[in-house]
């Protein structure tokens, strides 16, 4: 018998009816390996809230202000808010199990990570008014009488305490312009990947 | 992928993808993701077809190539432990099991060759000219002859 590569090859494959692999499945595991991806970068970015409320915490110490520690701990309660919320989220898209295609899960895991990225945008617009005003409200009736020039060590900028107000829009601006920038260019880009295996899908299934 | 698509411009040439899959994977899960990639890649691409060349060609080309980028990737990975078992079945009647069994030999030997001398071989053992087989691998003509020559021995050797 001829061993030689040429016919091994030939007689290996003759009459051989061969199977042809399933497609139908070919995204799941792409999709699958996709979302986890995204999900470990959510992940980081909720554990990332951790040590940065120690850093506030430390910071406050070091600005060496009257009562640091106990403004250190109010400081720091919003990153331990989130800190627990980004969790709670997180398992919330852990929840969306893969069950039946690969196109929905996709589809329900875009919308829920929209969802939630907008609702974390409109959290960090509207909690920094919530936790300025306090501290606004504080600063104004403790350091009645002087100047916001006297309060922060700024000569020259001899405005009445009333302006600390003021600040409240300003940061809910810069804030929101922030937030704003921060969803269209950064979360938009998270979720081009899903949109783009989506579409390809939906042009399959034509 | 419409299943037009597939049945007029995949299915045909089946054969090629899998016997080049089966090439580059180390199990069945592995052979079946690089065939499902390889269709999806021939369906992305098929507007970069120019007719220049064969639908063949142009499948054993977008074979390859998927076949050597995740080959790649995954070399990165995890080194590639070869065993008998774990060459992919195709499937087998009691009257080819000596032929198939040959046939597993014969892609165990080829497993062991560089990515690029696996490609060269089976581009030959599918009778693709020589001219063909370096307009798909991208190198020079004149030295695919002396290439398979040598690619001949060692995989000879390999199956001794």
């Amino acid at each position: 018998m001829d061993k030689s590569i040429e016919n091994i090859w030939k007689n290996g494959y003759v009459n051989k009816q061969l199977i042809l692999p399933k497609i139908e499945k070919m995204y799941d595991q792409k999709s699958i390996s996709y979302v986890e991806k995204m999900i470990t970068g959510f992940k980081w970015e909720v554990y990332i809230l951790l040590p940065s409320t120690v850093l506030i915490f430390l910071f406050q110490i070091w600005l060496e202000n009257d009562n640091a520690i106990i403004w250190g701990c109010i400081s720091s309660i919003p990153g331990i808010l989130w800190f627990f919320h980004g969790k709670e989220q997180l398992k919330s898209l852990k929840k969306l199990d893969y069950l039946l295609c690969s196109y929905d899960y996709l589809v329900s895991i875009r919308a829920k990570l929209i969802s939630i990225r907008k609702y974390n945008r409109n959290l960090a617009i509207f909690s920094v008014p919530i936790l300025l005003f306090p501290m606004v409200l504080y600063t104004y009736y403790n350091q009645a009488g002087k100047t916001i020039g006297e309060i922060f060590g700024v000569n020259d900028f001899n405005y009445p305490t009333i302006y600390l107000f003021l600040l409240l829009p300003i940061f809910t601006f810069l804030t929101a312009i922030i937030a704003h920038i921060n969803f269209k260019y950064v979360v938009t880009k998270t979720t081009t990947g899903i949109d783009e295996l989506i579409s390809e899908i939906e042009e399959l299934r034509k | 992928m419409s299943s037009d698509f597939y049945i007029t411009f995949i299915q045909p040439y089946a054969g090629i993808i899998i016997k080049i899959c089966r090439a580059y994977s180390y199990s069945q899960e592995d052979f079946e993701d690089l065939y499902q990639e390889v269709c999806l890649q021939v369906w992305r691409t098929k507007d970069n077809f120019r007719g220049n060349s064969e639908w063949s060609t142009w499948i054993y080309r977008i074979s390859l190539n998927v076949c050597l980028t995740i080959q790649k990737k995954e070399t990165k990975k995890t080194p590639q432990i070869l065993s008998l078992d774990s060459v992919p079945e195709v499937q087998r009647n009691d009257s080819s099991f000596d032929q198939e069994d040959s046939l597993s030999e014969l892609y165990k030997a080829i497993k062991q060759l560089s990515d690029i001398d696996k490609a060269i071989i089976l581009l030959y053992l599918e009778e693709k000219s020589y001219k063909e087989i370096a307009e798909i691998i991208g190198t020079n003509f004149s030295n695919i002859g002396v290439k398979i020559q040598r690619i001949k021995n060692k995989l000879k050797k390999l199956l001794k």
